[in-house]
């Protein structure tokens, strides 16, 4: 994986006009270009105050003295950055990829990648982590849009492997942001136990004040399989295997559980108010973005 | 439907190999798959991973045991009942043994109508019935003495009925199997071919092992009540008749069995017989007859050719000679080659030598010209007399006695005077038949020729043979004596006496004995007989058919018409009977007549059997099961013939395969 595969010149052009939209104010720690709670020095006003002694003269509001005699000073906004913390899945299942399509992984780094660009473009603090059994190494801190390049080798870098376990991954709460912000999760959603194992590592995030997007990247294979015959299912992660003899009412039988396991994915999300979104392999960058998560609002 | 062959249901262990083929067949392809979350869930759902799991939803295995298990039920050779007449060669064999004469009494009191049909008639209407709608070809096979075809691929409706309305029963003796194996070679190879056999089930043959390879249908005729009692035998000796007579129905009958004599009545017993028994009857004291017949009267039986026996002394052998003579051993000799049997009485006073045990009685008798010796035993058919018969034997029980035979009297005293030459002149008679005469020397002529008897051969002008009528019997005169002349030791001479003995014992035939209808009699033919024929005289044969004679066939082997003679083995009248056999030719006025007793085959006097015959071609490719199946059919008087399924079920088989293709090139396991 190459980086300049992630980002495409006139994506980054398109990119450029997008921003992240996060629900809520943010509550960050240096000054940046999102509305905070806070009131600050932003250009927004917000209200007037009493003049009180010790005040900052430049915000006395000569106009309203002149009219009225009243000492008061105006009050704006601050501006503070926002978190964004993304959660890359490198377990061996993000391997996986359709015949001649992109892996797992590569789909999802583009989606990391397009996410952490409009990050870093609006000067907002981005934290990448490779998340397997646990959290791996990650980029703590990128901020600014020169950092890009940095955000793009690390994704380039990593290799899927190894079991996946986001449940407990996100148990370790060291490693889980400190301030509340947003949280992408890409991945596969294949665990061992399902949509308990994935509610719980999303309750974790909320926990830790984090407003979570989760992002089902899956290859079309797995949602409707196109095998036949006596096949022996060796899964990827755990080395167990199935013989089964795959006929056509038992794939009709596969897709009716996958519909089913989206739907309780999806329903959970709603329910804690989680952004889930599902992005195929095979349904391009572009539509995912500016279509699926337009929708959703998650982006501007 | 019905099956032909169980033995292709052995076939049918084809489909759990199969089926076994399949499940053994454990290949499963490593295939990894992401995760197994959602495969776990929907193969606990489904236990796809069951043994049998994995039969579900193969078409092609549903295809192929289907393609095998139809293999198999073809090979089973299954068929469709029918109704008859649905297309096919229609082979049908009709019995018409002498039991399909008997009356068809299905229900009692039936045969006491006046005018009850014959188990015969039932047939034609049946067959008649039966074969109406037939589209196929028909053949109508009759099972009498000799099978024979009767109408064959007749598929003019209007001959066919008159083929079956000229049935008549054959009262030979019926020759079931060779029926059967003609109806056999008949419908062999012809396109559905089958064989409908209409029979009273009194069967005499078994056809158990015959081999017959077209479906066989039975259809008995007949009820369930036979009444029939027969006689069995029937014979006279002297004065005294015995006859057996025996109930062969299945119920009690009271029989009247009465006894006539050329005609008159003589005696009658009335018997009351239980099924299956036998009686003698005896009549003593019969009057002397030539023909006595045994009936049963005063009884409506079902079946009536077994209800008349004839007897008549049996004297078709030899013609019994009496030789009056001093002893002359060319004569002898001569009249024992011309098959006669010859007793001589030596007119010198000596005892009587003979070559028959009855004429032992006057061993020891010295006789005197003056003195009859005693009569001998038997009446004589010819007295031969050489020389002179002596005065004794002139008058008397002798004369009366003598006057009974034909006479041939040889020579005499020498007449004085003799004819000029000795230019022999023969005149054309039975007896100068085949003779010129001309070599020998007769020696002087006697005197005494007998007035209006006919000159067969003169000697210079002189009569020296005559031959004629004497007193109503046949006399013949030679008026030369033979030792006088060479005539003895020429080889014209046994000729001479064997002609002689012939023309004299003429117009006395005697009794052929007994025969079965339709069988080979052996019967001395006359010489020079050119034609001859039976007349009935009593009997089913003279009642049924008023005294209508029937011809015999010539001897084949004489092909000129001129010299057509008749062969000595002839076949018996078919119809029931006494029988004269009757012949004529040219020259031949009064040639013997010989009387025949014509019986049916005693074999179907019985009662029907309860089970119908069994066709052994099914106990030999072992499906007896279809004989099994087709008795209580036929018992039913079910109307149905098979309609073989083996051709649609390839067609299936093979659009089954087709279909096979079809999957198969899909490539999808359903």
């Amino acid at each position: 994986m190459k980086p300049e595969e992630l980002l495409g010149a006139d994506w980054i052009a398109r990119l450029n006009r997008l921003t992240l939209s996060t629900g809520q104010r943010v509550r960050g720690t240096r000054q940046g270009r999102r509305r905070s709670r806070e009131l600050g020095a932003s250009l927004e006003f917000a209200d007037y105050r009493e003049y009180s002694p010790g005040d900052d003269v430049r915000r006395f509001d000569w106009s309203v003295y002149g009219r009225t005699g009243r000492k008061v000073v105006r009050q704006y906004l601050d501006e503070q950055e926002l978190q964004v913390t993304l959660y890359m899945d490198v377990s061996q299942s993000m391997a996986f990829a359709d015949d001649g399509g992109a892996s797992k992984l590569l789909h999802a780094s583009r989606l990391a990648a397009s996410i952490g660009y409009m990050t870093l473009a609006a000067y907002d603090r981005l934290g990448v982590y490779r998340v397997d059994e646990r959290i791996g190494d990650g980029m703590p801190l990128l901020r600014g849009r020169p950092a890009t390049h940095r955000l793009l080798e690390f994704l380039a870098a990593s290799e899927a492997g190894g079991r996946g376990d986001l449940a407990e991954a996100f148990k370790d709460r060291s490693r889980l942001p400190k301030l509340p912000g947003m949280t992408w999760i890409f991945s596969d959603c294949w665990t061992e136990r399902g949509e308990e194992e994935l509610e719980e590592a999303v309750a974790r995030l909320q926990a830790a004040r984090q407003e979570v997007v989760l992002v089902q990247v899956l290859t079309r294979g797995e949602i409707q399989p196109r095998l036949s015959g006596d096949l022996k299912l060796i899964d990827a992660e755990l080395g167990t295997f199935k013989e089964a003899a795959l006929t056509g009412r038992l794939i009709e039988a596969y897709e009716q559980e996958f519909t089913a396991y989206r739907g309780r994915l999806a329903e959970f999300c709603a329910r804690r108010g989680v952004a889930y979104v599902l992005a195929p392999v095979d349904v391009p960058l572009r539509e995912t973005v500016l279509g699926t998560m337009r929708e959703l609002g998650l982006v501007r | 439907m019905g099956i032909g062959s169980w033995a292709g249901l052995w076939f049918a262990l084809g489909i759990p190999l199969i089926l076994m083929m399949y499940l053994l067949k454990r290949k499963f392809i490593d295939t990894p798959v992401p995760s197994h979350l959602l495969w776990r869930r929907v193969l606990e759902n489904t236990e796809a991973n069951r043994p049998w799991q994995k039969l579900r939803n193969r078409l092609l295995m549903w295809l192929q045991i289907l393609a095998a298990a139809l293999l198999a039920f073809a090979l089973m050779r299954p068929f469709l009942w029918t109704d008859a007449g649905t297309g096919g060669t229609l082979v049908v064999v009709a019995d018409v043994s002498a039991s399909m004469s008997a009356i068809y009494a299905s229900e009692p009191g039936d045969s006491e109508t006046a005018v009850a049909p014959t188990r015969l008639d039932i047939l034609k209407s049946e067959i008649l019935a039966d074969t109406r709608q037939a589209d196929g070809d028909l053949t109508l096979i009759r099972m009498g003495g000799s099978p024979q075809v009767v109408a064959s691929a007749a598929d003019d409706q209007a001959s066919w009925n008159r083929a079956v309305e000229e049935l008549e029963p054959d009262y030979a003796r019926t020759s079931y199997r060779e029926a059967i194996s003609l109806a056999s070679a008949v419908a062999e190879g012809q396109q559905d071919a089958r064989i409908i056999v209409y029979t009273d089930g009194q069967w005499s043959e078994r056809v158990e092992d015959l081999p017959v390879s077209v479906p066989v249908e039975v259809r008995r005729i007949g009820g369930e009540r036979y009444r029939n009692a027969s006689i069995e035998q029937f014979g006279t000796d002297g004065n005294r008749a015995v006859g057996v007579v025996a109930n062969t129905g299945n119920s009690v009958l009271e029989v009247g069995v009465e006894l006539s004599g050329d005609g008159r009545a003589q005696g009658k017993e009335t018997l009351a017989l239980q099924p299956g028994e036998r009686q003698t009857v005896t009549f003593d004291r019969a009057e002397a007859a030539e023909v006595y017949r045994l009936s049963l009267a005063g009884l409506s039986d079902d079946y009536a050719a077994d209800d008349d026996a004839f007897a008549f002394p049996e004297s078709g052998g030899a013609v019994k000679v009496l030789l009056l003579s001093d002893g002359n051993l060319f004569l002898e000799k001569a009249l024992r080659l011309s098959g006669a049997e010859v007793t001589r009485l030596d007119l010198s006073g000596n005892a009587p030598t003979a070559d028959t045990e009855a004429s032992d009685t006057e061993e020891g008798a010295g006789k005197t010209e003056s003195t009859a010796p005693p009569l001998p035993e038997e009446q004589p058919d010819i007295v031969v007399v050489e020389g002179e018969l002596p005065a004794s034997l002139r008058s008397g029980t002798w004369g009366q006695w003598l006057g009974n035979a034909a006479r041939w009297t040889i020579g005499g005293k020498e007449e004085a005077g003799q004819p000029g030459n000795r230019r022999v002149e023969l005149t054309a008679h039975p007896i100068t038949r085949y003779l010129s005469l001309t070599e020998p020397y007769f020696g002087p002529l006697t005197e005494g020729r007998p007035a209006g008897l006919q000159t067969l051969l003169s000697i210079g002008g002189r009569p020296a043979i005559a031959a004629g009528t004497e007193n109503g019997q046949r006399a013949l005169w030679f008026g030369f004596n033979l030792q006088s002349g060479d005539l003895p030791l020429n080889s014209e001479f046994p000729v001479l006496v064997s002609n002689a003995t012939t023309w004299l014992s003429g117009g006395r035939g005697g009794g052929l004995g007994r025969a079965i209808s339709g069988a080979v009699v052996e019967v001395p033919i006359a010489t020079g007989a050119e034609s001859a024929l039976w007349r009935p005289l009593q009997g089913a044969a003279f009642e049924k058919n008023g005294g209508a004679t029937q011809a015999v066939n010539g001897n084949p082997t004489s092909g000129s018409g001129e010299h057509a003679g008749l062969a000595s083995s002839q076949v018996a009248p078919s119809v029931p009977g006494l029988y004269a056999f009757e012949q004529s030719g040219n020259g031949l006025e009064e040639a013997p007549v010989y009387l025949l007793d014509v019986r049916a085959d005693a074999s179907e006097s019985t009662a029907p059997t309860a089970e119908n015959p069994v066709f052994g071609a099914m106990a030999a490719t072992g499906t007896t099961g279809v004989s099994d199946d087709m008795a209580p059919n036929t018992a039913n008087g079910d109307h149905r013939s098979r309609l073989p399924l083996t051709i649609p079920l390839a067609a299936l088989i093979i659009a089954i395969m087709l279909t096979e293709w079809g999957v198969y090139r899909r490539g999808r396991s359903i």
